[in-house]
């Protein structure tokens, strides 16, 4: 350690003896460090972030990894079922495009909206709760009827209308070229965020009459301090399973989106759009379903269990890490 | 705001020099609320005109029942609930109306230590981060510096500096409050409020932390506000002891006056209570049983608030509310219209005392 060193040049007894006591202590891990241990133990999430990673980079490289590009008709090849040949190994969908590749396409699309969803409306949700339930009265009535209100708004009406006003095409803003499927993220995490905000308002309310919270106060801590250094630290649990369930739903929501129409336009591919797609061929043309509709079950599947692990492991009273 | 009683100011005559709190006629009112429209149908009265004057060094113990304040006075003096009235003066200044920001270079000298040790710790804090913290936020030593400092500390309240990196779920009850203590001493504090600090631990780590304390006290020249319901634990540890109930102090004295000559007959009634620890002396002592429950905050009796449990009460009790001032037959201030020393109690209790007194020096010797 640099700072007995530091300590042995300048030199007093006593400061060396502090030291070298402070020596005898189990290696001091940082949180993350210990965190990251309990994450290890906890198989499941570890393979399924494996999975996770694997499928983000897949979509992450589409143009790269893709045998074909998404749009790229083959009209002599059409509903083709799985084959080696050509490497069509999801098969070819009705214009004769290669499904392998519109399903790694969509799964690009998919996973951006699905991450875009989940991190707004968390932050916003978070936000939103915490100062409801931490500051209480006034400020959480006005909070918390503008959260009934979203909630009460009928969403599929509001995703529309919302989506039809907004979403239809790529737009420029202050320069900025926000593209079509990043909209759709935004309308959705704007209906999204109001689970989380009543779940940490309400662990918020139950928090703030904590003794360790007066503690914090009693030793002149700032509310903001307060806020986010002593009480989300104590809902990181719940506001984690509650991200990974937005989206999970943020990827069918955009799915139904698509069914109707209003969400991802063609021909950009999405999972949903996938499989609304092919739902009209039945049970004669199976890939066209089965394949996006398994990568969304292992994604929501991958995804919770790593917000189970991620819960367990962000959790020091967890069983400890040290044998 | 200005209503403060004046007569019942704490009648010892200190000199401001040595006196480091003063507490003038505080009241704290809670609202009830009901309804839809959350309107204020009344109040609970959970301070109602408390006035005390706590000297420099001094352990200052106040006992009463649950519910009849203390911990709420105790949280009202260091401001973590504003008081409805009275003043709070800390070390010659008027704190009551400082708002939060000007509250904060106060908080370096007075600091509370809270009686759950499993509540007052946050769970996903190290030791580290929570005896730290007070340095943190008024931002006195960084990095190596302040991890010397917390490892002192440590070490001051009798833990191993090695415990820095753990997280609170990992230590006993006796350990946490220890944390508790260390946290409360990072700043250098003068006083610090210990709000029942051994109440939820074991007997035997009762004695720890109590010896732990007044070893503190002597090495740093602390001055302790002492809340407790245990009658034995206030006795060890006090100077002076007032005795609470339902909102106000009735009576106020050293150790030896509240414990030896007590006036008051709630005082004489929860004296009597406590077990005698030598079997000879069982059933020689006259115990008062108090009828009834203690009234409800929200609508205490008028006049003096004990006359509903009292035996001696008379009409009087109930017109006038007793001034908390010395009266004959003692030298201390108590709040009762027909306040004597009761005979029977004191000889008893002084045997008692003697004893006690002399298991007390030889546990703080050993």
């Amino acid at each position: 350690m640099s700072e007995t060193r530091q300590g042995a040049a300048g030199a007093t007894a006593h400061e060396l003896e502090l030291s070298y006591e402070s020596g005898v202590e189990v290696e001091a891990r940082s949180q993350w460090a210990y965190a990251r241990m309990r994450f290890m133990r906890h198989r499941l999430a570890v393979v399924s972030l494996v999975v996770l990673i694997l499928i983000g980079l897949v979509g992450a490289f589409a143009p790269w990894i893709a045998p074909y590009g998404f749009d790229e008709l083959d009209l002599d090849n059409t509903t083709a079922p799985p084959t080696l040949e050509g490497w069509h190994l999801f098969g070819t969908d009705q214009l004769g495009r290669d499904y392998l590749s519109r399903v790694i396409f969509g799964i690009r699309t998919s996973l951006w909206v699905a991450l875009v969803v989940a991190l707004l409306s968390t932050a916003i949700g978070t936000t939103i709760g915490a100062v409801a339930g931490y500051f209480g009265g006034q400020v959480d009535n006005l909070l918390m009827r503008f959260t009934d209100l979203i909630l009460t708004l009928p969403g599929l009406a509001v995703l529309l209308t919302a989506a039809v006003y907004f979403g239809q095409d790529d737009s420029v803003v202050f320069g900025v070229t926000i593209p079509q499927p990043l909209k759709i993220g935004l309308i959705l995490a704007f209906l999204f965020w109001t689970s989380v905000a009543r779940i940490v308002r309400g662990l918020f309310l139950s928090l703030r009459e904590k003794e360790f919270v007066e503690a914090a106060k009693a030793a002149g801590a700032t509310d903001t301090r307060i806020m986010f250094r002593h009480m989300l630290p104590n809902c990181v649990g719940p506001i984690i399973v509650n991200a990974t369930l937005v989206v999970a739903t943020a990827i069918l929501v955009e799915a139904a989106l698509s069914f109707i129409g209003f969400g991802i336009q063609p021909p950009n591919a999405a999972l949903g759009k996938l499989i609304s797609d092919g739902q009209g061929e039945g049970f004669n043309l199976w890939w066209l379903v089965t394949f996006p509709g398994l990568v969304i079950v292992i994604i929501a599947l991958a995804i919770n269990f790593v917000g189970d692990g991620l819960r367990d492991a962000l959790d020091p009273t967890q069983r400890r890490v040290r044998g | 705001m200005t209503e403060a009683p004046q007569a019942a100011s704490v009648a010892q005559a200190e000199t401001p020099s040595d006196e480091i709190l003063r507490v003038e006629g505080l009241v704290k009112h809670f609202p009830i609320k009901a309804g839809v429209f959350k309107r204020t149908v009344g109040w609970v009265r959970a301070v109602d005109g408390v006035d005390l004057s706590v000297k420099t060094g001094e352990t200052f113990g106040i006992v009463g029942e649950s519910g009849c304040g203390k911990t709420t006075l105790g949280r009202t003096i260091i401001k973590l609930i504003e008081p409805t009235a009275g003043r709070i003066i800390f070390e010659g200044r008027d704190i009551t109306n400082l708002k939060r920001k000007e509250m904060r270079p106060v908080r370096r000298d007075i600091q509370i230590v809270f009686q759950d040790p499993y509540a007052s710790l946050n769970p996903r804090m190290t030791v580290r981060e929570i005896v730290g913290e007070p340095l943190h936020v008024h931002g006195l030593s960084k990095g190596a510096e302040r991890r010397r400092r917390v490892e002192e500390l440590l070490r001051t309240v009798g833990l191993s500096p090695e415990h820095a990196n753990r997280f609170p779920h990992e230590f006993s009850g006796g350990q946490r409050q220890r944390i508790g203590v260390a946290r409360a001493l990072a700043l250098n504090p003068r006083l610090i409020v210990l709000d029942e600090p051994v109440s939820a631990l074991d007997v035997s780590i009762q004695a720890q932390v109590v010896n732990l304390l007044d070893e503190l006290q002597q090495q740093f020249g602390l001055t302790y506000l002492f809340i407790a319901h245990d009658l034995s634990v206030v006795r060890h540890v006090s100077d002076r002891v007032g005795v609470m109930y339902l909102g106000k102090l009735v009576e106020v004295g050293t150790r030896e006056e509240i414990y030896r000559t007590p006036m008051h007959p709630y005082t004489q009634a929860l004296l009597s209570a406590v077990p005698i620890d030598s079997p000879n002396q069982r059933g020689k002592r006259e115990r008062i049983v108090l009828q009834g429950d203690v009234p409800s905050p929200a609508n205490p009796p008028s006049g003096c608030r004990f006359r509903t449990r009292c035996w001696k009460a008379q009409e009087i009790c109930a017109e006038e509310d007793p001034a908390l001032v010395p009266r004959a037959g003692g030298a201390h201030p108590v709040a009762c219209h027909f306040a004597e020393v009761m005979d029977p109690l004191r000889l008893a209790e002084a045997a008692a005392a003697q004893r006690a007194a002399a298991q007390a020096t030889s546990q703080a010797t050993s």
